[in-house]
């Protein structure tokens, strides 16, 4: 009869699709964030 | 003069100029001693050690207190290079920079070997037991020749950054640790007379690490000076 | 650079295929281990983001050595993205285990040399970031983060060595199992974890991709090129 670990499975996949998420999210942030730097100085350039 | 000697004797004057500033200023091995002596009173107080759990932990204790004391010393001769602008002159110098990496490694090496020297008679009566021994000298010796050419080049690279000196421990203790490893469970075989094949398979692990490290500093030194 | 490439799309869409395909694979069509129970099926992904995590690092002092050699900066964005995205999934390796040695032997933590070189390893990429922050100037940033990343590498099959060997003479107790993943894999396991580790290895090259472009325009951003 195996253990009953079923609520540990769930937050063993949970915490992993968790991390990878926040790092996803993390990455989006922050290529947004050079986006807007990137087009801030674009028009300081063409001005 | 054939380079080789030319390059051996480079390496001894950089190592009789620290000497020398270390006499003078006497800068580095006091304060890493009292250092290390500290540790041992706070490790103490902190574990509320027992007598006879202090004998098993000594050998933990010595290598804990050398690696902590020598990060002060590591950084202490480095830093004494750039005040003054001294490494740039060493660096002016028509030598080979790697003859530069093996003379302060030297240095290093010996002054925290000397510092180990002396704690081992205070940890002989601290924690009761013998560790005046040969053998133990011998790990000793072959342990911090890997941790301190590691740390030295180490040194020489936290020295370069805007957090200059603070960064050494944190860059040194993570990629240290499986000569620490090795170290304190050589020590701790010794000193409780295990024979030599107890330990042989961390003698050969600290042989690597000497063989490592200072291939490293050979390879690395130049780059992480370049300007 | 700023539009994001057509093939990138393509690839995140395949990621996240293969991504839930494994998980269903994983969830639905493998046996459940006999004493573990379901909290083995963790194994999977718990490997799978050890090995990618393992990867990126030496991915990461390849790169370091090609930027000494080449003394181009791109080398250096893949080094930083490689070390970035290891971090992550070294996390996910650690904290994975952590859950699955929680019930099996019921602690949190075991002093494992697989886990234990994974922590160290995740120590020492943290201190390559707290070097990085505190060079300023590009080139000797990229120099000295691709010294420090290529002897971060050499001197992890040393870390993993003696924790084993440290490990062999102090032996942990572990009631069931006997150690870590001693169950046998029977060939539908053995499946399913293969899988696994290619799709990670393939999530592992995705969250690289976009962590590269980042390094890359906020590298034109600093610099002033368009």
């Amino acid at each position: 009869m195996p253990a009953n670990t079923l609520t540990d499975m769930i937050l063993g996949f949970s915490v992993i699709i968790g991390i990878l998420f926040l790092y996803i999210l993390s990455l989006t942030l922050r290529f947004k964030q050079e986006k807007r730097k990137a087009s801030l100085k674009n028009r300081r350039n063409i001005a | 003069m054939n380079p080789f000697n030319r390059y051996l004797k480079t390496i001894w004057q950089i190592f009789k100029k620290d000497i020398r500033v270390e006499w003078r200023g006497r800068q580095g091995i006091p304060v890493m001693l009292v250092f290390a002596l500290l540790i041992v009173f706070l490790f103490n107080f902190a574990l509320q050690l027992s007598p006879d759990l202090q004998a098993e932990l000594a050998a933990g204790l010595l290598w804990v207190a050398l690696a902590f004391a020598s990060t002060l010393g590591l950084n202490r001769s480095i830093a004494s290079e750039r005040e003054n602008n001294a490494l740039d002159g060493l660096l002016l110098a028509p030598v080979d920079r790697s003859a530069i990496f093996f003379g302060k490694s030297l240095s290093n090496f010996v002054f925290t070997f000397l510092v180990a020297l002396i704690l081992l008679p205070v940890f002989s009566v601290f924690y009761n037991q013998n560790m005046l021994n040969l053998r133990l000298i011998f790990i000793i010796l072959l342990g911090l020749g890997s941790y301190t050419s590691l740390g030295t080049l180490l040194a020489v690279l936290s020295i370069q950054t805007r957090a200059r000196d603070v960064l050494l421990p944190v860059l040194l203790f993570p990629l240290a640790l499986p000569i620490l490893i090795a170290a304190v469970e050589s020590s701790r075989l010794v000193l409780g007379s295990h024979p030599v094949s107890d330990y042989q398979s961390w003698l050969f692990l600290l042989i690597a690490g000497n063989i490592l490290f200072i291939g490293v500093g050979l390879l690395f030194f130049e780059t992480i000076l370049e300007e | 650079m700023i539009n994001k490439p057509k093939l990138l799309t393509v690839f995140d869409i395949l990621t996240a295929l293969t991504l839930l395909g494994a998980l269903a694979l994983i969830l639905f069509w493998t046996p459940v281990e006999i004493t573990m129970g379901p909290v083995q099926k963790v194994f999977y992904f718990h490997v799978s983001a050890a090995w990618a995590g393992m990867l990126a690092f030496v991915a990461a002092g390849a790169a370091g050595a090609g930027y000494l050699i080449t003394r181009k900066l791109h080398w250096d964005w893949v080094s930083l993205s490689a070390v970035e995205v290891g971090l992550v999934f070294g996390l996910i390796a650690i904290l994975s285990g952590m859950i699955w040695a929680q019930p099996i032997w019921n602690t949190w933590w075991v002093w494992e040399p697989r886990l234990t070189t994974t922590a160290i390893m995740e120590l020492i990429y943290l201190a390559y970031f707290i070097l990085r922050s505190s060079l300023e100037t590009p080139e000797k940033r990229a120099r000295l983060s691709a010294v420090f990343a290529i002897i971060s590498v050499i001197t992890v099959p040393l870390t993993f060595f003696s924790i084993r060997l440290f490990r062999t003479i102090h032996p942990v107790v572990i009631a069931p199992g006997g150690g870590d993943s001693a169950f046998s894999m029977t060939p539908c396991m053995l499946r399913a974890f293969l899988i696994s580790l290619g799709v990670f290895t393939i999530l592992l090259v995705d969250l690289f991709w976009h962590r590269y472009r980042l390094a890359k325009l906020n590298y034109k951003n600093q610099t002033g090129e368009n």
